[in-house]
């Protein structure tokens, strides 16, 4: 069964009308400026499909009936599996879905609290701790880590992820052999390749470069995902200012205009690939040149984009809840949450990379991961919303009547027994007790419960097994990526 | 219109980032027997000097800069000849060259320390993005800087600081030269680690490096 975190709700600013001009802005920059490409058989497909390649600059015009194509077959929804079926999720529509960290750099030592590099130890212990938070849906590779050998990377990665979870698994890839290393790495996991595919056990994040620019490696990684039929995250994370038009409704036009090509490009490769319309446009700091992944306008971003990702009924994917704070702190706070709230509430289907990071998605901490489990157990809550059901008014009208005026409460009622479960979110780390119990208790603050919590799970949880031989399997993949040049 | 007014006016181009007014009234000035050295010191520089100021206090912000220093380039595209034919040369504080590591095409950040450099009075060697080891070490021997800075933007061509540091000290010449390394996942523990000089966090700190290790 597919789990459910939570349901948009639709927020929007824009018309339908607007939407459509915002979408049509966007296709004439598609065939106007076009898109360098910079992978031949790429190019190939792009040219027999009827795009204008030019022979000057190699630079690809695509024209806007391709474009619209594309959009009608790409698939509305589908699900991304795990290799514990009771884990899989189904991404598209107005469910609102959410990932794990994602490819951070550091961490903060569990032990000292102290910034150092990510390790492929870090990586699993994530993983783990992860396998037991049902508020981080799929299982995002959280680390890039900095003891690994550069050759098979990712497929190292993938090894540390898949024995420590049973979610559905979610990394990047260096080119299109790794992308097979990964389907057989799921296909060992899963029992057969057949499986691995039928349920996608794994999806691949594809991040091209602001302005218009579809680099070699990442095209073949899109490019063979497409033809396996394996989810891709089509991503451009444009800067508003210095990637992109300083005006967001530049930056929206010009990123629209860039994942509409990835897409039209995974379409043209297998017609019904499925795609993510995915993003993490930002704004450079004119005072500094930092870029900021904690920005107001990141949340309108994504507002927006979530109207038009409906528009095209495509899964749509961006990092809200995200901090430039460099502490689990009052600012993290304030910027994850009030990201958080606004994507969700848009219905952004896809919440990722977001968990447990700080210092602008470079750095993660176990206990970031707990308290934002904790987060968005609190948003899955408002996204839930009120349920007004028939059976539900009558019985609550029923409980009043029954109650009122007599001198009683609602405590000793059955009907407050059997529904409090369904109607209250019960927090695990936030504190509404009296201020002498908080004092008694060593003034521990939440991310300091959330610590504690990180440590107990470490301790006990054991994430599903992987069937007999997996292991070995796996580790063969793993050499011989690794053994690759 | 006298020579002050056009020094002025070169001010206030640079201030502007009018790089087309910019060259047109060093060209006058030229015209006007006006000095080139002077040029630079009464009418490019200034214009940078006060550009840098109000960037200081927050009045002015990094594309304001940037176009400042694009229009003093253009400016100084008009004097140059006039300096080199009179054997001398602006002082710089030192020679920096900069690029963003092999196999990674990302350009803003580097661009932004390498304007930031120029705005503060040293000369930028600009390599561009995708730079292999060998094409910094070639830079090196030609320009003999004294500092050399590398980019990166991911935590996978990070790695390719180290591979140029290595390259650096084969070829014999990282004692001749401070290098420096900055991008996104780089951080002072990887800087130790890989044996450069020192890390900037941002423009601005990279700027105070410079700063640094060249005095």
């Amino acid at each position: 069964m597919a789990r459910i975190f939570g349901v948009g709700r639709g927020l929007q600013y824009l018309s339908d009308a607007e939407v459509r001009a915002w979408h049509h802005e966007s296709l004439n920059v598609l065939e106007d400026v076009g898109v360098k490409v910079g992978y031949e058989p790429a190019v190939r497909l792009l040219k027999e499909a009827g795009c204008d390649v030019s022979v000057r600059d190699g630079i690809v015009r695509v024209p806007q009936h391709i474009v619209e194509k594309a959009l009608r077959l790409a698939p509305s929804r589908f699900v991304m599996g795990g290799r514990d079926p009771s884990r899989d999720i189904v991404v598209g529509g107005n469910m609102v879905h959410t990932t794990g960290c994602g490819n951070c750099v550091n961490v903060l030592d569990p032990e000292s609290g102290e910034l150092r590099p990510g390790t492929f130890e870090d990586l699993e212990g994530m993983v783990r701790l992860q396998d037991a938070l049902d508020n981080l849906e799929v299982c995002q590779n959280p680390i890039t880590p900095s003891d690994l050998p550069k050759s098979g990377l990712y497929v190292k990665t993938l090894e540390g992820m898949v024995r420590n979870t049973g979610k559905h698994l979610m990394n990047q890839a260096e080119n299109a052999a790794e992308v097979r290393d990964h389907l057989d790495i799921m296909a060992a996991a899963a029992g057969s390749r057949e499986e691995a595919l039928r349920r996608n056990l794994v999806s691949f994040i594809c991040c091209f470069k602001s302005p218009f620019i579809y680099g070699d490696t990442n095209v073949e990684v899109l490019l063979e995902c497409a033809k396996l039929g394996l989810p891709v995250l089509v991503e451009t994370d444009p800067i508003s200012g210095a990637t992109a038009p300083v005006t967001l409704a530049g930056l929206l036009i010009q990123q629209n205009a860039e994942l509409l090509f990835g897409i039209t490009l995974a379409q043209l490769a297998r017609p019904g690939a499925p795609v993510l319309y995915t993003h993490a446009p930002t704004v450079m700091d004119m005072r500094t040149g930092d870029v900021s992944e904690g920005c107001p306008e990141r949340s309108l971003y994504y507002i927006y984009c979530a109207q038009i990702c409906r528009y095209y009924d495509i899964p749509s994917c961006g990092v809200a809840g995200t901090s430039d704070s460099k502490l689990n702190d009052l600012q993290s706070g304030i910027e994850r949450t009030a990201s958080l709230v606004t994507t969700a509430l848009a219905g952004y289907n896809l919440i990722y990379s977001a968990a447990g990071t700080i210092n602008s998605v470079l750095t993660a901490s176990l206990e970031g991961i707990v308290a934002d489990d904790e987060l968005y157990g609190f948003v899955g809550r408002l996204l839930r919303g009120v349920d007004f059901s028939a059976e539900k008014v009558q019985g609550s009208v029923d409980v009043i009547k029954k109650v009122s005026h007599t001198g009683k409460s609602f405590l000793t009622e059955r009907h407050t027994k059997e529904n409090l479960r369904q109607e209250h979110w019960v927090p695990s780390l936030m504190d509404r007790r009296p201020h002498e119990i908080f004092t008694g208790a060593g003034k521990k603050s939440m991310i300091d419960a959330a610590r504690e919590k990180a440590k107990k799970i470490l301790g006990s949880h054991k994430p599903p097994p992987l069937p007999e031989g997996a292991e070995d399997k796996i580790a063969e993949v793993v050499a011989r990526a690794q053994s690759r040049k | 219109m006298g020579k002050r007014e056009i020094l002025q006016g070169i001010v206030k181009a640079v201030e502007e980032g009018d790089g087309g007014a910019c060259a047109e009234l060093a060209g006058k000035a030229l015209a006007g027997g006006v000095k080139p050295l002077e040029i630079v010191d009464g009418g490019l520089s200034a214009g940078l000097r006060s550009v840098g100021e109000r960037f200081g206090r927050g009045e002015m912000f990094i594309p304001d800069m940037m176009m400042a220093v694009e229009a003093m380039k253009e400016g100084m595209k008009v004097v140059q000849p006039e300096l080199d034919r009179m054997k001398t040369s602006v002082k710089s504080l030192g020679t920096v060259v900069i690029g963003t590591v092999f196999g990674d095409i990302h350009d803003i950040g580097k661009s932004i320390v390498a304007t930031m450099l120029e705005m503060n009075g040293y000369r930028v060697v600009d390599l561009g993005v995708n730079v292999p080891a060998v094409s910094f070490v070639q830079k090196v021997r030609e320009v003999r800087p004294e500092v050399l800075g590398l980019s990166a933007l991911l935590a996978t061509t990070m790695r390719e600081q180290k591979g140029v540091i290595e390259a650096v000290k084969k070829e014999g010449l990282r004692d001749r030269v401070k290098i420096i390394v900055g991008g996104a996942p780089v951080s002072e523990h990887w800087a130790r680690e890989i044996g450069a000089d020192g890390y900037g966090a941002n423009a601005e700190m990279a700027v105070q490096l410079v700063r640094k290790l060249v005095s």
